[in-house]
């Protein structure tokens, strides 16, 4: 089972560097990106709390926890302006029908395996 | 052909002991009584046909008396109209007001994909804008568009509750793409909601109702019916339905059978969104029951505190020292608002003998106070060539960080992180290549440069020597996918403008 959340938890650090560094650009005004963070935010808490309920043994599951909370606070700290909106309908933004931030977060959909518990 | 009916009050001295007002009130509409009175009556009786919708076709001296025909008018149903709530529409949107006693408000659907709209919406598209002006034009109360099956849901809620003339919904458009609004608002209507606040056999994504109170929404489903034309996008046709909703006599339209009932028999609601949640779209199913039990629990302390600000008695001294205290208040704050005025009065006469010279100084420039630490060239003054380069550079960051935070991860000694790097050193030679050889200015060509130069130091700090691949070897069990390749693919989010070829053209 800590299969699972081991192997969510190597894909956050990356979404979350990338949306740091997304963070640096007019992103950093954007729905997108802003939507992206809150994504992270709440997956992670959700993650924390199958964790808990989980059978794992103590230490293990103290550990993940650690990581997962330093995650969070990494997510946390995501600059982002405080109105944001599509940078594309500002105009803004002309990279066509992608999104970074988006796309950066669709990195955890890569991992498909194990099945959640 | 109509009855006559006839009524000799001859030697009556008052036409209301006569029964005459009577007589006149349970005439059928269309019917006509025949009444022989004395001649003194004559302008009472006048004034009774007038006050009963009546009127006089014959009246003839007959010597001592006089005979007169009197026929009801046609039926003019008493029909309750009322105010809506001081601030109505409480809400702000995207709609156009009407006559606020007309029995129904037009919403119709904005099949657009969420966010491209600008807050004021002001490129609607036209065959939308056609359906909104015709409904109003036509007689509805309000009619505007609606695009999220959330906020959007609620702000109708809000502006239908505090206007109990509203009696019909009318819906159409096209259904929203991906939301399913209109099947939203059906399925309210129909069911309401469930004690998560969920839009009952929607098949919108988030059909969460948090923003508004639970008594508003109950209320809504009571006090409209609902005109389901889901997908008519044909302006006669809601123009139709409009006109139907109005008449006094049912009238079909349709599958329906309409008329105006008058308003709802209950007050109107003064509501707005609490905006508790800001992001309906982003709220995650296991998160429903938790903010809904806050919500609820802050709904219930509101309506507690609300309830004892009413029981509060207040003694006649009492009144008359808050009365003494206030009208104090509001001498020092009528003083402090004076001193602030002076003040300003006094720095907008240094702004203005200053202003020649602070032109002079400084051009206008606005500064936000927390800019991105990459400042980026607005996008506008860019041609489509140096467009191209701006866009591919803008990707970099974001896939060398998350190559970055691979290299910190088993990824570091296996075989996908060096591959990447390496397809990413070689895309980052050939865009050098690509400025060096572009006609762009001297400016962006060095600027573009620079940032190639920071991002091609970044990339040959990481793996690039593959190893062994850490599937194979059982290290990662992630599935089919691979971090670092993901990472990469964030290149893959720009595709326009489509090729430097095309840019070039």
């Amino acid at each position: 089972m800590s299969e699972y959340f081991t192997n969510l938890l190597r894909g956050y650090p990356v979404v979350l560097a990338a949306l740091k560094a997304y963070s640096k650009d007019i992103c950093r005004n954007c729905i997108g990106l802003e939507g992206a963070k809150t994504k992270v935010e709440k997956g992670l808490k959700k993650l924390g709390m199958d964790l808990k309920g989980s059978s794992l043994p103590k230490e293990e599951k103290e550990a993940l926890l650690a990581r997962i909370e330093a995650l969070s606070k990494e997510a946390e700290g995501i600059d982002l302006s405080e109105d944001c909106e599509c940078q594309k309908t500002a105009g803004n933004c002309k990279i066509g029908t992608g999104c970074f931030s988006l796309g950066a977060l669709d990195i955890l959909k890569l991992i498909t395996e194990p099945a959640a518990p | 052909m109509s009855a006559v009916e006839l009524l000799n009050i001859r030697g009556s001295c008052c036409l209301e002991t006569a029964g005459v007002r009577q007589h006149l009130e349970d005439l059928m509409p269309g019917n006509t009584l025949k009444i022989f009175f004395d001649p003194p009556l004559r302008q009472n009786m006048e004034n009774l046909a007038a006050e009963e919708n009546c009127e006089i076709l014959h009246l003839a001296d007959e010597g001592e008396s006089l005979t007169t025909t009197i026929r009801k008018k046609a039926s003019t149903t008493k029909m309750l109209k009322v105010s809506p709530v001081a601030d109505y529409p409480t809400e702000e949107g995207c709609f156009l007001r009407g006559n606020h006693y007309s029995p129904l408000a037009v919403v119709v659907l904005l099949n657009a994909p969420y966010g491209t709209m600008p807050p004021e919406v002001k490129s609607i598209p036209s065959e939308v804008d056609k359906l909104v002006r015709s409904a109003i034009e036509t007689g509805a109360a309000l009619s505007g568009t609606l695009q999220t099956e959330n906020i959007g849901i609620e702000k109708v809620v809000c502006n239908i509750v505090g206007n109990p003339n509203i009696r019909y919904i009318v819906l159409c458009g096209v259904d929203v793409e991906g939301h399913h609004t209109g099947d939203a608002v059906r399925a309210l209507v129909e069911n309401g909601i469930n004690e998560r606040r969920t839009i009952v056999g929607s098949t919108a994504v988030t059909p969460y109702l948090l923003n508004v109170p639970r008594k508003a929404i109950e209320r809504f489903r009571k006090q409209v019916r609902l005109i389901n034309l889901i997908g008519e996008m044909n302006p006669e046709v809601i123009s139709k339905a409009v006109w139907s909703c109005y008449q006094e006599k049912p009238t079909p339209f349709l599958n329906y059978m309409l008329s105006d009932p008058g308003a709802y028999p209950e007050k109107p609601i003064s509501c707005r969104l609490s905006w508790r949640v800001k992001q309906p779209e982003s709220i995650e199913k296991w998160e429903l029951e938790d903010l809904v039990k806050g919500i609820e629990g802050e709904e219930k302390a509101a309506s507690i505190s609300r309830k004892k600000e009413v029981m509060i008695k207040v003694s006649e001294p009492e009144v008359a020292a808050i009365a003494s205290h206030l009208s104090r208040i509001a001498e020092e704050l009528s003083q402090i608002a004076k001193i602030l005025l002076g003040e300003a009065e006094a720095k907008a006469i240094a702004l203005v003998k200053e202003a020649p010279v602070m032109e002079e100084a400084k051009p206008v420039c606005v500064v936000k106070e927390e800019a991105p630490a990459v400042v980026a060239p607005a996008v506008a003054e860019l041609t489509e060539e140096e467009l191209y380069f701006h866009n591919q550079l803008r990707a970099y960051p974001g896939v060398l960080a998350g190559l970055s935070a691979c290299d910190k991860d088993i990824c570091h000694n296996g075989l996908s992180l060096p591959v990447a790097v390496n397809s990413i050193i070689k895309k980052l030679s050939k865009l050098r290549k690509d400025i060096e050889a572009s006609s762009i200015s001297e400016q962006r060509r060095a600027e573009f440069l620079a940032r190639i130069d920071g991002f091609l130091e970044a990339a040959e700090r990481l793996p690039t020597e593959p190893g062994p691949c850490q599937k194979t070897l059982g290290n990662c069990t992630i599935g089919k996918g691979c971090l670092a390749t993901g990472a990469a693919d964030l290149l893959k989010q720009v595709t326009e403008p489509a090729s430097l070829t095309k840019s070039r053209r």
